[in-house]
C-alpha cells in the first residue's frame, strides 16, 4: 500500500484543522464560550459531517479509498515462487541480470564495387551472446505484491557471424510484460552500437588465416522479439555497419558498409537450449558459410 | 513508505500516542489484515516495522549499559524522532514471522526517551540520496528481507560481487569497448579503435569498516588487460608515391588504477559512480616499444554486475579514448567460453 493511501485513510480518521481547508467544528462545541452551533456544521453541505468514533470511517469512506487506489477488497493470493532466484527474467522479479543467446539466420550484405552499383549478399548465421541487466521501469501491485511491468536496462555482450568475425555491441534493452504469470508473453526491444573486434584475415606479414582484430566503424543494431515468460523469444532485426572509408585513410585498412537483416532465437543460457544452439551455430557459420 | 520525510510529515501531524491504539489509524503498524486490502495471506513475508520481540527497540537502559560514545553498532536502538526498527530495507534477524500472537502486540512506534544525562554523539549524515529503500507494504515475490549479499561471506565483510552492503569486494569483470584512436602529430590519422579487456581488483570501504556503520564511499585497486585493434601510421603524403603505411597486429595495454565509488543508494544493486585514475603501460603507434602513460576511466555502474564507462589511455602522441560496456565474470564468463567453444568447434581457433 502506498504512501499516499496511508495518508488519506488517516486524514479521514483524524478530522483536523490542520488538514482540512474548511476548519471543522469539534464534536465538543457546544462547551462554553463556542460561538459556532453544531447545527451550523450540518447545515452546510461543503463540511463533512463528523461522526463518532473510532473509527471515524465507514465501509463507504474504504470502498472510495480503494476505489481511488484501484485496489481490490479481496486480493488473489500471492504467486508461486519464482525460478533460479530470478535468473530468468520474470514479471515477478525485480531488477534481475540474465545472459541471453541468440541464433538466427541472417541474410548478410556488403557494399560491392562502387562504380557497379554493386551488392553482394549472402546467407549465414548470426550469433549473439549478451549480458542484459533489467531494471524495473514501470511496476504494478496487486494485493500484496509487487510486480515489473516494463523493464528497461542497459546490455551489452558480442556477436558472431560467419568468417570469425565477431562484434562487440553495448546498448539498451526493454521488455515489456503483458501477464504477470510465470509464462507471461512480453516484448523486447532492443538496441545497441556494434564495433569490429575479431576476424579471420590473412595480413601481409603472416600468409595464415587467422583471427585477429579487427577494426570496423560503429555500427548499430536493433531487434524486436516476442517472449514467453523470459525462457525464450523469437526475435527480427537489422543491423548496419557503417563504412571507414575516409580519403585520407590508406586502402589497406578501409572497410565497405555492410550489414544484414536476421530472424531467431533468443533465448537464457541457463535452461541450456539457447546455449547449445548458440554454439552450433557459430560453429555452422564458420565451417558452412563462405562470404563472397 | 517510500520518502522518510513524507513520513516524518505524517508522523509530525498525527496523533501519536492516541493513534498507535486506534484501530482504525495504526496504518505504519504490522497488519495482518488491512481494512481496504483485506487479510495478509501467511505465506506473504511482513514488511514494515517489526512486529514485537524481535527488532523492537530496548528500553532505555542504565547509562553502564549504553554503546560507546562511537557510532552506535547497527542493531542500537535509532535516535528520538526515526521510527523505531531494524535498518530499513533489512533486518539483522529472520524476517518478522505472521502469526496471530506476533500481531497481537505491536511495536512501540518511537523509543523512550533517553536519558538525557547520557552523552549520545550525533548520528552520521549522509544525505537524502543515499537513503536505504523504505519498508514498503507491496514487495516483488523475489525479494528476500534480511538476507546478506548474494555471494557474499560474513554478512557482506566480502563479497565476490559488489553489492552496496559489502564492506569489501572483489572486483573480476569483462568488457568490450570501442572508440577512436587519436594520433597527435605527423604519425598518421585518426581510426577507429575496439578493444576488450578483463579486470580485476578488490574495493573497501574505510568509513564503513572504521565507523561500522554504512557509507556511500568506496576505494579499491584494480588491474586490467587489454587487447584492441592495431595502430596504423602513415608517414608521408597521400599525393605522393612515397607514402608508407605501417600496421599492427593489435594493441596490448595494462593498466593500474585507483578506483573510487560513491554508492548512490543503499539498495542491492545501487546505481554508483565510479572514477578511476590510474597509469598504462602499452605499445605505442607502430613503434613496438612499451611506454607508460595514463589512464582514466569514469563509468556508471548497477551492482556489482555491470556497468557502462568511458576511458581513455593517454600515451605519447597516441591517445586511445573509448565507450563500453562491462560484465561481471560471473556472466561474462559464459559468453566467452560460448564463443570460444562455437568457435572451436567450427575450426576457426
Amino acid at each position: 500500500m502506498s504512501m499516499e493511501l496511508a495518508f488519506s485513510l488517516m486524514l479521514m480518521s483524524e478530522p483536523s484543522p490542520a488538514a482540512s481547508p474548511v476548519p471543522v467544528p469539534q464534536a465538543s462545541s457546544t462547551t462554553s464560550g463556542s460561538t459556532t452551533p453544531a447545527t451550523a456544521t450540518t447545515a452546510n453541505p461543503l463540511v463533512a459531517q463528523e461522526r463518532d468514533g473510532p473509527p471515524f470511517h465507514t465501509e463507504e469512506d474504504l470502498q472510495l479509498v480503494r476505489q481511488r487506489h484501484r485496489l481490490e477488497v479481496n486480493p488473489p493470493n500471492p504467486p508461486g515462487r519464482t525460478v533460479w532466484r530470478c535468473l530468468v527474467a520474470d514479471p515477478r522479479c525485480g531488477f534481475t541480470i540474465e545472459v541471453n543467446a541468440m541464433t538466427a539466420y541472417a541474410l548478410r550484405f556488403r557494399q560491392g564495387a562502387v562504380n557497379r552499383d554493386e551488392v553482394l549478399r549472402w546467407n549465414s548465421v548470426r550469433t549473439q551472446f549478451d549480458v542484459w541487466l533489467n531494471i524495473p521501469a514501470l511496476t504494478e501491485t496487486r494485493g500484496w505484491t509487487r510486480y515489473t511491468r516494463m523493464s528497461l536496462g542497459p546490455k551489452g555482450g558480442v556477436i558472431v557471424s560467419d568468417g570469425g568475425q565477431i562484434w562487440g555491441n553495448l546498448g539498451f534493452a526493454t521488455r515489456y510484460w503483458f501477464g504477470r504469470g510465470p509464462w507471461a508473453l512480453a516484448l523486447e526491444f532492443s538496441t545497441g552500437l556494434t564495433f569490429g573486434l575479431v576476424a579471420r584475415k590473412r595480413d601481409p606479414d603472416d600468409p595464415d588465416v587467422q583471427l585477429r582484430m579487427h577494426r570496423t566503424p560503429m555500427g548499430i543494431h536493433t531487434d524486436v522479439g516476442l517472449n514467453v515468460g523470459g525462457w525464450g523469444a523469437i526475435v527480427v532485426g537489422a543491423q548496419y555497419d557503417s563504412p571507414l572509408a575516409r580519403e585520407d585513410i590508406p586502402d589497406e585498412i578501409k572497410v565497405s558498409s555492410s550489414g544484414m537483416f536476421y530472424v531467431g532465437f533468443r533465448g537464457n543460457i541457463l535452461w541450456g537450449a539457447p546455449a547449445a544452439a548458440a554454439v552450433g551455430g557459430t560453429a555452422l557459420a564458420q565451417r558452412v558459410v563462405t562470404a563472397p | 513508505m517510500r520518502h522518510p520525510y513524507l513520513l516524518a510529515f505524517v508522523l509530525s501531524i498525527a496523533p501519536i500516542g492516541t493513534t498507535a491504539a486506534a484501530p482504525g489509524a495504526s496504518f505504519w503498524l504490522p497488519r495482518q489484515s488491512c481494512p481496504v486490502m483485506g487479510p495478509r495471506v501467511a505465506s506473504v513475508r511482513s514488511f514494515g516495522p517489526p512486529t514485537t520481540g524481535q527488532s523492537s527497540p530496548p528500553p532505555p537502559s542504565s547509562p553502564s549499559s549504553d554503546p560507546p560514545p562511537s557510532d552506535p553498532p547497527p542493531s542500537s536502538p535509532p535516535p528520538p524522532g526515526e521510527l523505531s526498527g531494524p535498518p530499513p530495507g533489512q533486518s539483522s534477524g529472520p524476517p518478522p514471522s505472521v502469526s496471530p500472537s506476533s500481531a497481537a502486540a505491536p511495536a512501540p512506534l518511537l523509543p523512550a526517551a533517553p536519558d538525557s544525562t547520557t552523552y549520545r554523539p550525533p548520528q552520521a549524515e549522509v544525505g537524502p540520496l543515499f537513503q536505504d529503500e523504505g519498508p514498503s507494504d507491496t514487495a516483488y515475490k523475489s525479494n528476500l528481507p534480511g538476507r546478506p549479499p548474494r555471494f557474499s561471506v560474513g554478512k557482506g565483510v566480502f563479497c565476490f560481487v559488489e553489492d552496496a552492503k559489502c564492506s569489501s569486494a572483489l572486483l573480476a569483470s569483462v568488457d568490450v569497448a570501442a572508440g577512436v584512436n587519436v594520433i597527435t602529430g605527423d604519425n598518421g590519422v585518426d581510426i577507429p579503435y575496439a578493444h576488450y579487456a578483463f579486470r580485476g581488483g578488490f574495493t573497501v570501504r574505510p568509513i564503513t569498516l572504521a565507523k561500522r556503520r554504512w557509507h556511500p564511499w568506496s576505494i579499491g585497486l584494480v588491474g586490467s588487460w587489454s587487447r584492441g585493434t592495431g595502430a596504423v601510421s602513415v608517414l608521408g603524403s597521400l599525393s605522393t608515391d612515397d607514402q608508407t603505411v605501417e600496421r599492427t597486429q593489435h594493441t596490448d595495454a595494462w593498466r593500474v588504477a585507483l578506483v573510487n565509488q560513491l554508492w548512490l543508494s543503499r539498495k542491492a544493486n545501487a546505481l554508483h559512480v565510479d572514477l578511476t585514475l590510474g597509469m598504462v603501460r602499452s605499445t605505442v603507434l607502430t613503434t613496438g616499444l612499451q611506454l607508460f602513460g595514463s589512464h582514466a576511466e569514469a563509468a556508471i555502474g548497477w551492482g556489482g554486475w555491470g556497468s557502462l564507462f568511458l576511458g581513455a589511455d593517454f600515451l605519447d602522441q597516441d591517445t586511445r579514448a573509448v565507450m563500453g560496456v562491462r560484465a561481471h565474470a560471473i556472466v561474462a564468463a559464459p559468453i566467452v567460453l560460448l564463443v570460444a567453444l562455437g568457435l572451436l568447434a567450427g575450426g576457426a581457433l
